[in-house]
């Protein structure tokens, strides 16, 4: 063994070059999967944290839709017996330093990691002035600021974030006699809902789980990492393929000189093991890297869109590296089973036979071919039978990887059909060498098609959900002013002002309520024909705010009709009191929740006790900022009361954009993998054609005119490819969009082309074409007559 | 007697037509012995060749080498034999190209568990490869690779050397040296030889020669 293994080791100690590659390739791929898992998990063990401690062990809540409930809500709860811990919550500071504040009685349930003898008596806890609890982090910006006597520093609280007894949280947060929330054992619900009557009682099942939120933002991340990971194995593939190749002779002559084929093989699995761990734990390092950089983008995102607190460093886990490792191994050996079969079945004089590997390639051909079928037909399957996300998923990988596999058979096709045309003896023996080579560079152009149309199918997705997005902020924030007073006695003063001024005021007012489980902000707005004109209706009942101010029926939001399942015309309980149908549905992008617009009078019947503080003021834009210094002198106001349309839109765009960044960064890096998949192979090929190129050299071309073909053969592939690439990403878009999307969040979107676009893409793809044949073409020029000429001497 | 033949049939399947090369072979090979096997091109020289070095197996028919049934075994049993028993040569060399000459040369022996490094010396001495240990086969000229193919075959001491055209790529002086240089460490080794060859006159130099006709030892 250990002879056939130093043999074996030979080879790479000869080709640097090679085994760079094969080990760049395979740690790249492996880096990428590890660094998409390591931020999914970073992401769930801050979710867990924070459900460990803001809920506690399965406990259930009183919430109030006006946002917060009075104190004697808790005393007569106490009084009844129920073991009521109350809560509140809030924000200090302003911008990207909010500390979130967690605060609750001590007494009643003892703080995370507090000092041992608190269990005994948690009255020892305020022995020494006020304490609160913080992330080490947080800790010492707390200690800088030196706005509290004791810090304990606990690791289980993330970033930013800061526990305290309920009786410092109601002074830092100006919250005297009311609470945000009410927990109480899930036991005690019937009692806590008949003493209650005005609260919503959320148990703990129903509570909306952020992990739950976040799983399709999350698996949108993983099947990236995936195909990141399935387009570096080609490139795995490609390399060890064509290893294997470069050693038939090898192969063939241990095995004239005594090793059997089992033994050869056995030996070829150990160095594909130890290459696979070596590159694994490269690719690891490289994945923690790239999850380290890519982390804070997709922490602002996760809390942009789903309110979910994720801290932004990471931390080294074994469950990911072990994943990574994992799957570099499982891939290592996936991509050369095929080249392994061929050792164990190849009688050893066929090994080294050119014709006898090529009649395997062509049926890996045909086998490939009969995988793209199979794919069709579950990518068809899935469409029609499957329902949920991953079986958007599914669809989406057997449309990509069908399409992979019979990119080798269209292109031999294309390549055929050129030879036949009649050119010129040059150009005859051009196709007919393209097609030769095709064997070796179909993976590359596999892993580049995959790379292509991800890039084409993500980019027509984010793109039409970007046009969709802001024609959609232009419909639903129609008001130029929005004024929100925070006071409520002060929102009737500030409302007759602005109407004294002859503008027209339209109040938002909102509570929450639970509608068939779904956590649901009921809004109730005014009837003017700001919203009738531009509200985003997807599709309604005929006049449907007629409907919604006769207080007959309520509009709601396409995620909401997605997850309850409502159509227009459907009944629909919306509180207690309240009956009617669904007067239309309307999108609501980058909203998780469900969200539902009554009639105002209706709302104000159902929800008495929500303020009026917020109003849309529609005014000319030009005078929005003397307004605004009008009612800042007139009711002392600040700037915090007001927001400009323009800013909310630059806001929104700003938090699309950024949502997508980690999408975008995902997408280079899998077309850059594809470009280096190209490289490797023409880089490996390179060093058998000279066989091929010197017979042409001796009939008079000319090194430089073979180097420029080897370029223009690049590049034709190349378009080739992206010529195949357009419909599958294409596809790939209308499958984001139609089905994963809807799933995923709930919104269906219009699919719009973009031809700059592709055209951006296939100049790039070229640029990578140019960049992966220019250093086998310099090899190529470079080549001494003397390198032909033994081509013939040893008569290979 | 070391090697025997019995009756070995082969045939191979074209797209059109079956071309039946070995039509009843029947040979045997002393301890010792040096035989030549001629024959024209596409005779089935070379597959006979293959068949008694264990590289191949027969459509039916049987061969025996040191006692042992070559055509019965297994892959792991035939690559056994070709590893303690036979050494062989070919027209092309097969030389390992990331191996230098030495370890090329100790390839067969280290893997049949030989390994002498006093005789891979002498095998380098005598086979005037001295000083070019560290060198790559790239670097030798094509008669220095054939020697250090013969070194390699002859280094685990086989009772059977088999050869294919070994002289086939070398001119005429470079052959007789190399073929006068075989047959010495043959007899040195006291190892058969077989050998397949188009010259008359490299025929000559071994004991016996067999010629190959129509599928049959003539």
């Amino acid at each position: 063994m250990g002879v056939i293994l130093g043999v074996l080791a030979s080879h790479w100690w000869r080709q640097p070059a090679q085994f760079i590659t094969l080990i760049s390739g395979l740690a790249v791929a492996t880096a990428l999967w590890t660094g998409v898992q390591a931020i999914n998990q970073e992401a769930r063990t801050s979710y867990d944290q924070a459900a460990r401690i803001l809920s506690g062990p399965a406990m259930a809540n009183l919430t109030s839709p006006a946002g917060t409930m009075p104190l004697s809500v808790y005393a007569r709860l106490r009084r009844a017996g129920v073991a009521a811990i109350p809560v509140i919550e809030g924000r200090l500071g302003s911008g990207q330093h909010d500390i979130r504040i967690l605060a609750y009685d001590f007494l009643s349930l003892p703080p995370p990691d507090a000092p041992g003898q608190v269990d005994d008596d948690p009255a020892t806890l305020f022995r020494d002035g006020d304490i609160v609890f913080a992330s080490p982090e947080t800790a010492r910006k707390i200690r800088a600021e030196g706005w509290v006597a004791r810090v304990i520093e606990t690791p289980r609280l993330l970033q930013d974030q800061v526990v305290m007894d309920i009786a410092l949280g109601e002074e830092m947060l100006d919250m005297y006699g009311r609470l945000s929330r009410i927990m109480i054992p899930p036991d005690a619900a019937d009692q806590a809902r008949r003493i209650a009557t005005q609260l919503t009682l959320v148990m703990p099942e129903q509570a909306t789980d952020i992990a739950a939120l976040t799983r399709s933002f999350h698996l949108n991340l993983t099947a990236f990492g995936f195909l990141a990971f399935a387009v570096g194995l080609f490139i795995v593939h490609g390399t060890i393929g064509l290893a294997f190749e470069q050693r038939r002779g090898v192969f063939r002559t241990l095995r004239a000189l005594g090793t059997s084929s089992r033994r050869l093989a056995v030996c070829l699995t150990a160095e594909l093991l130890t290459l696979a761990l070596g590159a694994g734990i490269i690719g690891i390092l490289l994945g923690y890297l790239i999850a380290a950089a890519l982390l804070p983008g997709v922490a602002a995102t996760l809390g942009n869109l789903y309110g979910a607190s994720v801290g932004d460093t990471l931390e080294f886990r074994w469950q990911w590296a072990a994943s990574g490792l994992g799957i570099a191994v499982a891939g290592t050996l996936a991509a050369s089973a095929g080249a392994l079969r061929r050792v164990s079945t190849l009688p050893p004089l066929r090994l080294h036979n050119p014709q006898a590997w090529m009649a395997r390639a062509r049926a890996d051909f045909r086998f490939q071919s009969v995988g793209a079928l199979l794919l069709g037909g579950v990518a068809i399957l899935s469409y029609f039978f499957g329902s949920g996300l991953i079986w958007g998923f599914v669809l989406l990988a057997a449309v990509l990887l069908a399409a992979a596999l019979v990119l080798p058979r269209l292109l031999l096709l294309l390549v055929d059909a050129m030879g036949r045309t009649d050119r010129g003896p040059v150009w005859g023996w051009f196709w007919a060498d393209t097609r030769q080579q095709m064997s070796g560079l179909s993976l590359a152009l596999m892993a580049l098609l995959l790379a292509l149309a991800a890039n084409l199918g993500v980019g027509t997705m984010v793109s039409s959900f970007r046009a969709t997005f802001i024609g959609w902020l232009d419909q639903r924030l129609a008001s130029e002013l929005y004024v929100d007073t925070h006071v409520p006695g002060q929102g009737a003063e500030v409302r007759a002002f602005i109407e004294a001024e002859g503008l027209t005021v339209l109040p938002i007012i909102d509570a929450m309520s639970t509608v068939n489980t779904v956590p649901t902000q009921i809004y109730g707005v005014a009837d003017h024909a700001t919203y009738r004109d531009n509200w985003p209706i997807l599709s309604a009942l005929p006049r449907p705010w007629d409907v919604v101010h006769s207080g007959q029926g309520a509009l709601i939001n396409e995620q909401m009709a997605n997850r309850i399942g409502l159509a227009p015309g459907d009944r629909l309980d919306i509180a207690p009191g309240w009956q009617g149908v669904v007067a239309g549905v309307y999108s609501d992008y980058g909203n998780p929740a469900g969200q539902a617009i009554l009639g105002i009078a209706a709302h104000k019947v159902l929800f008495p006790d929500v303020p009026e503080t917020r109003f849309g003021v529609r005014i000319p834009p030009d005078q929005v900022d003397g307004l605004r210094d009008r009612l800042m002198i007139a009711f002392d106001l600040d700037a915090d009361n007001f927001t400009n349309q323009a800013e909310i839109k630059a806001f929104s765009i700003g938090v699309f954009d950024r949502t997508f960044a980690v999408s975008a960064a995902l997408n280079v890096l899998t077309l850059g993998i594809a470009a280096l998949a190209i490289l490797t192979s023409l880089l490996t090929l390179a060093t058998f054609r000279l066989p091929q190129i010197a017979p042409v050299w001796a009939l008079g071309l000319t090194r430089r005119e073979l180097a420029r073909f080897e370029i223009l053969r690049s590049l034709i592939l190349t378009v080739f490819t992206f010529v195949a690439a357009v419909p599958v990403g294409l596809g790939m878009a209308w499958i984001l969009l139609n089905v994963v999307n809807v799933q995923a969040f709930g919104w269906r979107l219009p699919m719009q082309l973009f031809p700059m676009d592709w055209l951006r893409l296939l100049l790039f793809a070229m640029v990578a074409a140019i960049a992966a044949a220019i250093l086998p073409m310099r090899r190529l020029r470079r080549t001494a007559p003397a390198d032909f000429l033994k081509v013939f001497a040893n008569d290979r | 007697m070391l090697l025997r033949a019995i009756d070995l049939h082969k045939s191979y399947r074209t797209d059109d037509a079956v071309l039946n090369v070995l039509q009843g072979v029947d040979l045997t090979v002393d301890a010792g012995e040096t035989v030549a096997l001629t024959g024209e091109s596409g005779s089935g020289k070379s597959t006979l060749l293959h068949i008694l070095g264990a590289l191949d197996t027969p459509d039916s028919g049987a061969v025996t080498l040191d006692g042992l049934d070559v055509t019965g075994t297994n892959d792991r049993g035939r690559a056994d034999i070709r590893c303690r028993l036979t050494g062989m040569v070919f027209q092309q060399y097969n030389l390992v190209p990331s191996l230098n000459v030495m370890d090329n040369l100790r390839l067969q022996a280290r893997l049949a568990g030989r390994d002498d490094p006093g005789w891979n010396n002498a095998l380098i001495a005598r086979l005037g490869l001295t000083g070019q240990e560290r060198k790559y086969p790239e670097q030798l000229s094509g008669g220095q690779q054939q020697r250090v193919a013969i070194g390699r075959a002859l280094a685990p001491r086989p009772r059977l050397l088999l050869a294919d055209e070994p002289t086939g790529n070398l001119d005429a002086e470079t052959s007789d040296a190399v073929m006068s240089l075989m047959l010495a460490l043959v007899d040195e080794v006291g190892a058969a030889f077989l050998m397949v060859t188009h010259s008359s006159r490299m025929a000559a130099m071994l004991g016996r020669r067999l010629q190959l006709s129509a599928g049959r030892i003539a």
